[in-house]
């Protein structure tokens, strides 16, 4: 079967991620909650997808925009199929670590999955600046530390940032490029892209 | 009829007489307060000294001090790091009630921090040339023969309860000048009360803003061997996935940079 190129997945997320703050308490009925996840299971999913401002919402669409549209372009099957389990995994993951997280918000951490996947992959490609791509693996592995060392210290002004959530996205995105890898004989031969 | 000097009214209440009642000097405690997030707030009018001086009181009725306190907890309550904030009626207050009764309501209302509010308002009213028309009796209805001045003074200061300690505080000021018949001039005095408590509740609400921002900046950038205060999170904090600014940026500088490499190497 043919797999189409154009990142739809992506594009389909982002769009739903941008319409969950169109209705005035939508938000509420979309957030992931401890209390009510476990009758509620829908948001595992929709609990990413919500955003407490539209700074929070920003920011977090073109790091997922930009990562997952030039993933799925590589790995379309593979993407598609992370954007549906990865957004539980990390839910649950965050739930189980962190007992003082009541209510959860944002796409960031299925992005941070989405960067990880996508340096690593072109990390193992021989016409791709392996410099660049190194890099980017440090920035979200400095960030991830700049949150853990500082977040439960600052009276933050939106809410407070979850480590854990980008701990568990970039292991959601290890996993991902070992599907990737495994799905590809020579991950040279994945189509160029730009 | 005419007088030289202005008559004056003052109504006033004190955070000082109501915390610390028969001490010429305040207690601080010493410690740092942990401020367990989200917090759960208190605001309330520190009950009122009576009014002095000779004109009517104008004063400020239960009903409008609850309708400025909620207009201050409207203006915080879409933080994320505040759960709650519940307007308290001053009849929960006790003159000189001190701390004991704010760890009463403590225990009655679940809150952690209370913003006590207190205030100071001056009128004076004083006649101008025109008030010589008054003596013809239908000048004291046509002439506006009396100046009146009223001075506002608004005081919030934001105590955490366990600790007893002021975590900050900010003032509201404001200053209203009208002219007036003499018959009007009671009339005119209440409308400017009102009115003076409504521009110093905008006043203090910008002021409690930018303290409350100063504040943050303190906790955040004290040294850690003197910290302003210590943190912490109740279960059930929200929390979430932010890329944020500079980590966005940066992502998207180097998949920038990624594809004009591999667009100059093809």
């Amino acid at each position: 079967m043919k797999i189409s190129p154009v990142p739809w997945a992506t594009l389909l997320v982002a769009l739903a991620a941008v319409l969950s703050r169109a209705g005035p308490g939508w938000e509420d009925g979309l957030v992931l909650e401890r209390a009510v996840a476990s009758a509620q299971g829908w948001r595992f999913w929709t609990g990413h997808l919500v955003h407490v401002s539209s700074g929070h919402l920003g920011w977090n669409i073109a790091v997922f925009g930009a990562a997952g549209g030039w993933l799925e372009m590589l790995a379309p099957r593979a993407v598609r199929l992370y954007l549906l389990w990865a957004p539980p995994v990390i839910g649950a993951a965050i739930f189980a670590v962190d007992q003082e997280i009541g209510r959860y918000a944002g796409l960031s951490g299925i992005a941070a999955g989405l960067v990880v996947a996508l340096a690593l992959t072109q990390l193992t490609r021989r016409e791709e600046s392996r410099p660049l791509w190194a890099a980017v693996l440090g920035l979200v592995a400095v960030k991830i530390l700049y949150e853990t060392m500082s977040g439960s210290a600052v009276l933050t002004e939106g809410f407070r940032p979850v480590p854990t959530a980008h701990i568990a996205g970039g292991i959601a995105g290890c996993i991902l490029f070992g599907f990737i890898a495994r799905r590809r004989r020579s991950l040279a031969d994945l189509p160029p892209v730009g | 009829m005419l007088r030289d000097s202005p008559r004056r009214s003052e109504r006033s209440s004190s955070v000082v007489d109501f915390l610390y009642p028969g001490q010429t000097e305040p207690v601080v405690t010493p410690g740092v307060p942990v401020l367990r997030l989200p917090l759960r707030v208190g605001v309330a009018f520190v009950p009122a000294a009576a009014s002095r001086g000779v004109l009517p009181s104008g004063g400020i009725s239960e009903q409008q001090k609850s309708l400025l306190l909620g207009r201050v907890a409207n203006e915080f309550k879409g933080r994320q790091f505040i759960q709650s904030i519940e307007v308290i009626p001053s009849t929960y207050l006790r003159p000189g009630g001190g701390f004991g009764n704010l760890d009463q309501l403590r225990g009655l209302l679940s809150v952690d921090i209370v913003v006590l509010v207190s205030f100071d308002q001056v009128q004076f009213t004083q006649e101008n040339k025109l008030s010589l028309a008054y003596w013809t009796v239908v000048g004291a209805y046509l002439f506006k023969g009396n100046r009146n001045d009223t001075h506002t003074l608004l005081e919030a200061v934001v105590y955490d309860i366990p600790s007893r300690r002021l975590l900050f505080r900010a003032p509201g000021v404001s200053e209203v000048r009208d002219t007036s018949t003499m018959v009007e001039v009671r009339e005119r005095l209440r409308a400017a009360s009102l009115s003076g408590f409504g521009l110093a509740t905008d006043d203090l609400i910008r002021n409690l803003t930018s303290e409350l921002t100063a504040f943050q900046e303190k906790v955040k950038n004290a040294a850690a061997d003197s910290p302003v205060a210590r943190i912490e999170r109740r279960p059930g904090y929200s929390g979430g996935g932010a890329a944020g600014s500079w980590f966005a940026g940066g992502v998207l500088a180097l998949l920038g940079l990624a594809l004009f490499w591999r667009r100059r190497a093809a």
